[in-house]
């Protein structure tokens, strides 16, 4: 017995000398000695809203690589920055860019721009970069479509070719804005050892942004301010010395700690924020007003165009005319829109808003009316409602049941969809909703196997918007038909030469007058034709702040940076400052 | 059956746990036909507390926490009953052949069981849960049905292997009935409150998996169950912003469920096991 | 976690003691080499259904895992195709599905649970090695500490009888039957948010780094006692109303009675009476720890705490299918362990159970 005792001792010893090595074993990226202590709350900013699970990777090749490497510009750097406040490539790595002539883009990079080891960063990292696109299958790879040649002229300056046979400058543009550069010694020897970048976890990151990584568990995420930043004397010094991000397991986590200015500037959706200023919090949004937000991308009801009777533009009318887009505005996303419009281009806050034509709205578009819906019904389709209250058409076809689908759990995109479908039921469209797990409604979508269906369509803001909505809402080129491949985008399998002709011209011009006619004309289609239909207005990145312990954040009434935590909200770093 | 029921009614403990249940049954049942709003939709904003609008307050989005709680009861409670048949039938029916049988037949079936015993259910939960496209509070019952019979299996194994050398079996075998016949009108009735027995165990241990699984994201999708009112209010931070009617009321349904229920058990055990009672 | 755990009437592995007409004098190394035939067999089935499972889901994959990644833009559609391609091979899901499960079989057994899909490229063992150290150091403390306390408090209650006993009855009856995470979301909202003595969420303080050192450890610990709380108030309950039955079934057997007839001092009849009820205990605590990872999956999310919970639970919503089958895998390794080991010492202690387990199968 004794014995025994002995034993279970030893074993529970050895158990706890392990979990104790083991829990202590953090990752403290390239330091040589792990950082320990408490950071000070003066020098330290809390974020929140862009890292759920445990960090894995921060390398920029991974799509889902951890905060901050893919969703700011703190770690890695772009050349440029789109601002959705001037609708500008703002210089970040990059100086100027222009075109020189009409095919040749120069870009001229920033005076002594370094990595994070000291070293020069040169044109060489930046034509290595590009380059690493054309060989393995990255998020920017397709930029090589529009590149004829790429060469450095010196090792500040780089001319890019136009590739004449796709002469599109916005979307190289908007590369230009969103490919994070890396260091070529770093990343040469990872291609040498492991024959691509995509396997490479790049737990010890060397950037040339403000921070470095200093440390990271599944807990959090912390950054220390690099000293020697190159671009301090340029744009300054950013105001916290630390940033942590702290990996809650909600948003509603993240939300709660805002409140109580735990967090400082978050990226998550807080429902009914006004209410926190009720409370007389120092929380701020960008506009305190509805909508609160910068609208920028649109939650889309995508309809299947190719099944009879979704195939007639007026059934898919009638039904745009049923839905109650201010109840959507008003209780699905807390507000946080306008109410949708019958456009693909944002009607207000973003640039594209120039392209926007409210007159085409009131003469080819469609608002919430129920009575129109049913005039349409019944006069153009010559539809009868039959007893059940749902109308049939005249060849006998039931306009129903369509189902609507949306994953399981999103319960915004859940809620707006209950409004479409008692919207169009009570005008006699008989439409029910489908909440299926994330995987089978992605399944449903790409393979053109659903009636309805709400997802986002090219969801971010860049030189290239509203292009790249348009086409991956209308363009019917390389889109397989339902049920015969996968699609990337045009879900809804609409099909119009004519559009394509369009969004050609739009993309070899960059004449304001002659794309703002191009735009109008695609929207007057997209508003007759009805292929889908936008639900909501949706801000591109929620950009909610407490200012309990700093101060500066951007606002419309102080606009010192966009409302981004990406590309040009960079700045808003350099404009913070401790409240004590 | 009714001598057993007469029997049983004689524990204080299994009445206490009966009446317990049945009243929570009743709530679940009667509750929402009494009150037929639906639980889905909006009557007020993020936590509202309660009032005399929302008597228990409302959910994150809005809903009545009452009428979710009644609907909530009702779904879980079937979920809870479809496992608790599903997996006594499965039990019941490998045991009693396997122990009536004897053999390869035994052999066979208890390896079987023996290696899904040995398998911890809550793992062929998580996967079963990941692999149907939507989750119904049926299918939700299935799940936890397929996953919980060994332990009945094995149970009434060994009661029916006991009983296969008793008189009545043989009396029964010489008039060469088969072994269906023989199992259902000569094995069964004799294990009956064995049964009953172990039939509660898995409504209980049903009631929770369906709570477990919602908590940790694999509840009923499209349906209100207590477990899914939990997974809500945890994802929702109910707890941290104080909203205690959003998460103690379905914390007090699945505790007195539990309760009763184990009432219900150990009255039962103290009449068919004398030696407990002290 | 099975309905019949605990219950002192079913037959579980801790009394197998049932259909021992047919003694077999085989030795410990037959019984040893058939118990581990039969768990292996038990592993290989339980690894076909990690693998199978997750499969049937209809829908691709790494198409809704493009999707998540991609959600609010930033990868144009053009890219999607070629990530696609490449995300396929990189998971090897463009093979055959045999071809598939072989690799699966062979990465398991040496040690490579596989690659994240929504982590990529962070390995799944990776993940479990940064997790489960969290989830161990509240499980086995309330595992082992549990036990001692529940089994102390379950023998002076059968021993003493009275009102002690029935205090102590009924309130074990109620924590361990209370589900635990009940407890838990209960104890959070009294101690945390109402009475503010505990973190309500976390396993240390924001803005620190982990280490060895006098501050981190004191706020470790602090973050770690509702949790832990939580799991052992349960434990405490399970093993004090075993102990209870198990000692009342030994005070009330014959031998106890012919002592007490034959006027043995009631010391050493008590001494007798406890160490006979503590060895189905000692099982038990073995066979607890086959339960220490999988048994508290969602008291980590209630506390907001790191470990296994937690990671399975974030996996789940993102339906992260390699990170999903590495926990369960984990799960039923441990429990699988456990059981192993607790049959092949009463092999070892108790050769006639030995013998009835060879004659039975």
């Amino acid at each position: 017995m004794r014995r025994s005792y002995f034993i279970v001792a030893a074993v529970v010893a050895v158990i706890a000398i392990g979990l104790v090595t083991g829990l202590f074993e953090g990752n403290s990226g390239g330091l040589e000695s792990p950082p320990s202590g408490r950071l000070k709350r003066e020098e330290t900013l809390y974020k929140a809203g862009h890292q759920f699970g445990p960090p894995t990777s921060f390398s920029p090749f991974n799509t889902n690589a951890a905060w901050p490497t893919n969703s700011e510009e703190v770690l890695y750097e772009t050349l440029f920055g789109y601002s959705l406040v001037s609708g500008q490539l703002e210089p970040i790595l990059g100086k100027s860019l222009e075109w020189t002539d009409g095919s040749t883009l120069t870009i001229t990079l920033q005076p002594d721009t370094k990595w994070q080891d000291g070293t020069p960063l040169t044109t060489e990292d930046v034509i290595y970069t590009f380059e690493l696109g054309k060989k393995y299958a990255v998020r920017y790879s397709p930029v090589w479509n529009y590149i004829a040649d790429l060469k450095a002229v010196d090792d500040r300056t780089i001319e890019i070719t136009l590739n004449p046979d796709d002469p599109h400058k916005a979307m190289l543009e908007d590369y230009m804005g969103t490919i994070r550069i890396v260091p070529k010694h770093i990343w040469s020897q990872v291609e040498a050892k492991d024959g691509t970048v995509l396997r490479h976890a790049n737990t010890e990151p060397v950037g040339s942004g403000p921070y470095k990584l200093s440390f990271f568990s599944p807990q959090q995420i912390v950054l220390e301010r690099d000293e020697n930043y190159w671009g301090i004397p340029i744009y300054g010094t950013p105001g916290p010395k630390n940033i942590v991000h702290p990996i809650f397991k909600s948003n509603d986590a993240a939300n709660l700690a805002l409140e109580k200015g735990q967090i400082d500037w978050s990226q998550s959706f807080v429902p009914e924020i006004w209410k926190m200023w009720e409370k007389n919090l120092p929380v701020g949004t960008w506009y305190d007003e509805q909508p609160y937000h910068m609208p920028a991308s649109i939650p889309t009801l995508w309809i299947n165009v190719n099944k009879h009777p979704l195939n007639l533009p007026e059934v898919r009318r009638a039904l745009a005319h049923a839905i109650d887009y201010a109840k959507i505005a008003e209780t699905a996303v807390s507000r946080y829109s306008i109410p949708a419009k019958s456009s693909l281009i944002i009607p207000e806050g973003v640039p594209e808003a120039k392209y926007y034509s409210e007159e085409d709205v009131k003469n080819y578009g469609w608002e919430y009316n129920p009575e129109k819906a049913v005039q349409i019904l019944e006069q153009e389709l010559g539809a009868k409602r039959g007893k059940d209250g749902i109308y049939v058409l005249p060849d006998g076809t039931r306009l129903g049941t369509f189902y609507v689908e949306a994953p399981y759990g999103w319960t915004d995109w859940m809620t707006t969809l209950e409004v479409v479908a008692s919207g169009a039921r009570a005008i006699g469209i008989d439409v029910q909703t489908k909440f299926p797990e994330t995987p089978v409604w992605a399944d449903h979508r790409d393979s053109g196997s659903f009636d309805l269906l709400m997802d986002t369509p090219a969801g971010g803001q860049s030189p290239a918007q509203p292009w790249m909505r348009i086409r991956d809402l209308m363009d019917g080129r390389d889109v397989p038909a339902a049920g015969e491949g996968t699609a990337y985008r045009n879900f809804g399998r609409y099909e119009n030469p004519k559009v394509g002709e369009l969004l050609d011209q739009a993309a070899a011009t960059t004449d304001e007058a002659k794309l703002t006619e191009i735009y109008q004309e695609l929207n007057r289609i997209f508003m007759q034709d009805a292929p889908a239909i936008p639900l909501q207005y949706r801000a591109w990145e929620f950009y909610e702040f407490n200012e309990k312990h700093w101060t500066g954040f951007a606002t419309a009434d102080n606009p010192v940076a966009p409302p981004q935590h990406n590309f040009a909200g960079v700045r808003v770093y350099f404009n913070l400052e401790p409240l004590r | 059956m009714a001598e057993i029921l007469t029997l049983l009614f004689k524990s204080k403990r299994f009445i206490a746990g009966f009446v317990l249940f049945a009243l929570i049954l009743g709530f679940g049942i009667l509750g929402p036909l009494v009150n037929p709003q639906d639980p889905t939709r909006s009557i007020g904003g993020l936590y509202d507390a309660p009032s005399t609008q929302a008597l228990l307050g409302t959910d994150n989005l809005g809903h009545d926490i009452l009428s979710q709680l009644m609907h909530g009861t009702k779904t879980s409670l079937l979920i809870g009953l479809i496992a608790g048949i599903v997996a006594t039938l499965i039990g019941v029916t490998i045991g009693s052949l396997a122990g009536y049988r004897g053999g390869l037949t035994d052999e066979i079936l208890m390896g079987l069981t023996n290696i899904f015993i040995t398998i911890p259910p809550i793992v062929i939960l998580i996967l079963l849960s990941v692999a149907v496209t939507s989750r119904s509070a049926i299918g939700m019952g299935m799940i936890i049905g397929v996953t919980g019979w060994p332990w009945t299996a094995r149970a009434v194994r060994a009661q029916a292997s006991s009983l296969r050398t008793r008189e009545h079996i043989d009396v029964a075998r010489i008039t060469g009935i088969g072994t269906v016949e023989m199992v259902i009108r000569e094995v069964l009735p004799y294990m009956f409150s064995y049964i009953f027995m172990a039939f509660i165990l898995q409504l209980t241990g049903a009631i929770a998996n369906e709570a477990t699984l919602s908590m940790l994201g694999l509840g009923p999708s499209n349906s209100v169950s207590l477990g899914m009112m939990l997974h809500w209010a945890l994802l929702w931070e109910a707890i941290r912003v104080g909203a205690w009617w959003a998460f103690v009321p379905p914390v007090f349904f699945l505790t007195v469920i539990s309760f009763s229920l184990m009432l219900m058990n150990s009255g039962m055990d103290e009449i068919f096991n004398p030696r407990l009672r002290k | 976690m099975a309905p019949a755990a605990g219950e002192g009437t079913f037959p579980s592995p801790q009394n197998p003691q049932y259909g021992c007409e047919n003694m077999l004098k085989s030795g410990f190394r037959k019984y040893l080499a058939k118990k581990i035939a039969w768990y292996s067999l038990a592993l290989i089935i339980a690894i076909a259904l990690n693998f199978f499972l997750p499969r049937l889901i209809p829908g691709n994959p790494v198409q809704s895992m493009l999707h998540q990644m991609t959600q609010g833009g930033g990868v144009a559609s053009d890219a999607m195709e070629r990530l696609y391609t490449t995300y396929m091979e990189e998971f090897g899901l463009n093979k055959p599905i045999y071809r598939q499960f072989i690799d699966y079989f062979v990465n398991v057994f040496t040690g490579d649970l596989g690659t994240s899909f929504m982590l990529y490229p962070g390995k799944v063992a990776n993940l479990i090695g940064e997790a489960l150290p969290w989830t161990l150091a509240i499980q086995i403390p309330a595992i082992l500490i549990g036990w001692l306390i529940g089994n102390v408090l379950g023998a002076m209650a059968s021993y003493k009888g009275g009102r002690f006993d029935s205090t102590v009855f009924t309130t074990a009856l109620v924590f361990s039957n209370i589900p635990y995470y009940c407890l838990a979301i209960l104890l959070v909202y009294l101690f945390g948010v109402q009475l503010n003595l505990f973190p309500i969420a976390g396993g240390h303080s924001l803005g620190m780094f982990p280490g060895l050192y006098f501050d981190f450890v004191v706020d470790a610990i602090y973050h770690w006692m509702l949790p832990f709380l939580s799991m052992i108030l349960v434990a405490i309950g399970g093993q004090a109303i075993g102990m209870r039955e198990m000692s009342i079934y030994e005070l009330t057997s014959d031998y106890v009675n012919y002592s007490k007839a034959l006027g043995l001092r009631d010391k050493k009849v008590v001494r007798y009476v406890f160490r006979n009820a503590m060895l189905p205990q000692i099982t038990g605590l073995a066979l607890s720890f086959g339960t220490m990872v999988g048994g508290a999956l969602v008291t980590e999310s209630v506390f907001s705490y790191p470990g296994m919970g937690s990671l399975l639970f974030s996996a789940i919503r993102q339906n992260d299918y390699p990170v999903i089958q590495g926990v369960t895998l984990i799960i039923t390794v441990t429990v699988l362990m456990a059981n192993f080991l607790v049959d092949v010492a009463y092999g070892f202690i108790d050769p006639r159970v030995r013998a009835a387990q060879l004659g039975e199968r």
